[in-house]
């Protein structure tokens, strides 16, 4: 990849330093911090605490929450994507789940990054978009979708429904140990991933009243699958 | 709408406009009332508040001492990862460079999402003398935009308009349906929709740039911000130089205590990063991104009295517990910061000319310290707003300068504290007919009937009480 262009920049920081009365200072700053309740919170909760507390605020963020084994992750998507009534479904190419061969949808597609015109264009018009989730997180019934190469950004987005498949072994307590994992990978030479979809329930907004309306530019609706065995 | 910080009209008659609008205050009041209500929840759920506030008032502290580090940080990466960056001292400055962009694209539809700094810079009346349709792709920013009226709150920007006023917006732009909000909010999302698909350039703010990641974070709702990074080919990121963190784990930090002290939520609908263009194998993201850093007055508020409102993680809290702003509304500050933040920063960024009166629009309660996530002292900068106004640019109205000269001198003088309590009374007594103080007076007290300073003072009260 070509590195892009930085223009300004040398006067822009002279500016800073010189209120401060000082040089620009470019050697890495020591962050020592006092305090760091992030770690505190649900701090020794057992995967049944995480689990409980994550039922309980999904429902709270008006998602569908589904639970199974991977044995009959192939039954349960069927029956979800009855119940949506969707007939265009777009998934996410992941190892983790491709042993699911839906047979009964003609117009079920996996996602081909090496065909962009195609995918972006079924994107636009698929009724349902199934993902697998990077992480999850018990407090806020989040999941973090990564933005790599072989990935979407938009199935999770311009579908009317969002299905996400969640692992188990990826729910952490909060966002606080997914954080300190990114910020691992950037510290190892920018590895982390070209962005992150941190996601809790549908698309909503308040801006009409202060009236939830719930389905604006995302998903109208989202379903959780929680898989206990992946 | 508005061009740049400054809203039009005099304050005098905004906040009278405001005063008299039925709906509107009715809306303030209750919109501040669960704005509020969630905040002090979602506070109660996290468990030690207090720890998060000092965490996060360290993170902010920590990152504008080290400003330079950090801004060189991020644009090392942002460029690593094959974005270009272009540092912008003035609006002007930035406009310019969009506009380039914008031009060197042949670019005809704009997408926006949600941005305090390209309102503060005047970014789509600029792209707008370039010939593009610019579309604010926000709810709230949408009905506005279609009104052509400016934002009266930095979370809920059409926090003023009730559903009939949006119903009758959607029916002129060719909406048929009834007024119920999710109705409402449906059309928009059909509309809008055509106008991501076929934008070529994506223009977003940046609720925080992270150093290490080069990455730039939006925090919505709604999923805009996810369609304007991820459709158009372009994608353009305007942030206030002030908005950046180290790494990814004190952008957790801060984003949860945005999310839970705006809008009450653990975190909001969206959480989203996005770091340079999309690399080989990827269909989706901007194959084309620039991210341009604005100083537009910021830095000259570093080393100062007032740095710490560079700390500000916009998110209203402030504003959701403010008395002022229950009673006058967001346009009454005619800066599209209202609020207690805006009265301590509109002055720093546009100048004390056009907003000598903010200072005084404050019963200086304190409520906004109080909610404040990152800890900025709000009323004691409002207070050093006042002395600056009256010793150092003698703008203040001739009663005001007696009243804060004689604060001054009088703190360190019992004394003079009583002889200056027994001025008062005399000090307002040619504006004052049958105990109240009615016209006259200028900026805040002409809002309503303040009681006249009593002829009692509180020396005088106590002496008598411990008489008695």
């Amino acid at each position: 990849m070509n590195p892009g262009t930085i223009t300004n920049r040398e006067d822009f920081l002279q500016r800073i330093a010189k209120q401060f009365g000082r040089e620009v200072d470019l050697t890495p700053p020591k962050r020592e911090y006092t305090h760091r309740p992030q770690d505190e919170v649900l701090k020794g909760a057992s995967e049944e605490e995480l689990l409980e507390t994550f039922r309980m605020v999904a429902t709270r963020i008006h998602t569908d929450l589904v639970e199974c084994e991977s044995a009959n992750l192939d039954d349960t998507l069927r029956l979800l994507i009855e119940r949506y009534d969707g007939t265009r479904i777009l998934a996410e190419n992941d190892e983790r789940i491709s042993a699911w061969a839906p047979s009964t949808s003609e117009t079920f597609v996996w996602w081909d990054s090496t065909k962009p015109e195609t995918s972006r264009e079924l994107a636009a018009r698929a009724d349902i978009g199934i993902t697998i989730a990077d992480a999850a997180f018990a407090e806020s019934a989040t999941i973090a979708q990564y933005a790599k190469p072989g990935k979407s950004r938009t199935i999770s987005l311009l579908p009317q429904d969002h299905i996400a498949i969640i692992p188990k072994s990826v729910l952490v307590p909060r966002m606080t140990q997914t954080a300190q994992q990114l910020a691992a990978l950037d510290r190892d030479g920018l590895h982390s991933p070209n962005g992150v979809n941190f996601i809790s329930g549908p698309s909503n907004s308040a801006d009409i009243e202060m009236n939830l309306i719930v389905g604006v530019h995302g998903p109208v609706r989202v379903a959780y699958v929680l898989v206990h065995d992946l | 709408m508005s061009m740049g910080i400054r809203l039009d009209e005099k304050f005098q008659d905004r906040r009278k406009d405001g005063i008299e609008d039925a709906f509107m205050r009715q809306a303030v009041s209750s919109a501040q009332n669960r704005l509020r209500d969630g905040r002090l929840h979602a506070a109660g759920e996290l468990g030690d508040w207090e720890a998060f506030r000092n965490h996060s008032e360290e993170i902010r502290q920590h990152v504008l001492e080290h400003l330079d580090y950090y801004l060189y940080q991020l644009s090392e990466n942002v460029s690593k990862r094959g974005g270009s960056v272009f540092f912008a001292e003035t609006p002007e400055e930035a406009n310019r460079y969009i506009r380039e962009v914008v031009r060197s694209k042949q670019a005809k539809h704009v997408v926006k999402s949600k941005s305090m700094v390209t309102e503060e810079i005047g970014l789509n009346e600029a792209l707008q003398e370039e010939g593009c349709t610019v579309v604010e792709s926000d709810l709230g920013e949408w009905i506005l935009q279609l009104d052509e009226d400016p934002p009266s709150h930095i979370v809920a920007p059409a926090l003023h308009k009730d559903r009939d006023a949006v119903h009758e917006t959607f029916t002129a732009h060719g909406y048929t349906g009834s007024n119920d909000p999710t109705e409402l909010g449906r059309y928009a999302r059909q509309e809008l929709r055509k106008d991501f698909l076929k934008a070529e350039v994506g223009i977003t703010g940046c609720n925080f740039a992270i150093a290490e990641s080069g990455a730039v974070g939006l925090v919505t709702n709604e999923g805009n911000g996810r369609m304007v990074t991820s459709l158009p080919d372009t994608v353009i990121s305007v942030m206030g130089m002030e908005r950046v963190v180290p790494s990814y784990e004190e952008f957790e930090v801060l984003v949860n205590m945005l999310c839970r002290s705006a809008v009450g939520q653990r975190l909001t609908s969206y959480i989203t990063t996005f770091a340079g263009t999309r690399t080989a194998g990827e269909v989706d993201g901007p194959e084309e991104f620039h991210l341009v850093i604005v100083d537009n007055k910021r830095s000259g508020i570093l080393g100062t009295q007032f740095q710490s409102v560079l700390q500000c993680i916009r998110c209203a809290a402030c504003i959701n517990v403010c008395p002022v702003y229950r009673h006058i509304g967001g346009h009454a500050y005619g800066s599209i910061y209202p609020g207690p933040i805006g009265a301590v920063l509109a002055p720093l960024l546009d100048g004390y000319e056009n907003y000598k009166e903010l200072p005084y629009a404050s019963s200086l309660c304190g409520a906004c310290t109080e909610a404040c996530p990152v800890k900025i002292p709000l009323h004691e900068l409002l207070i050093e707003h006042r002395r600056v106004i009256v010793e150092e640019k003698k703008q203040s109205p001739f009663v005001e300068r007696i009243a804060m000269k004689g604060f001054a001198v009088t703190s360190s003088s019992p004394f003079l504290f009583e002889a200056a309590e027994h001025v008062a009374p005399f000090a307002t007594s040619p504006f004052a007919t049958s105990g109240q103080i009615e016209k006259g007076l200028p900026a805040w007290t002409d809002s309503k009937d303040l009681p006249q300073p009593n002829k009692q003072t509180v020396r005088d009260w106590f002496k008598k009480r411990g008489n008695a």
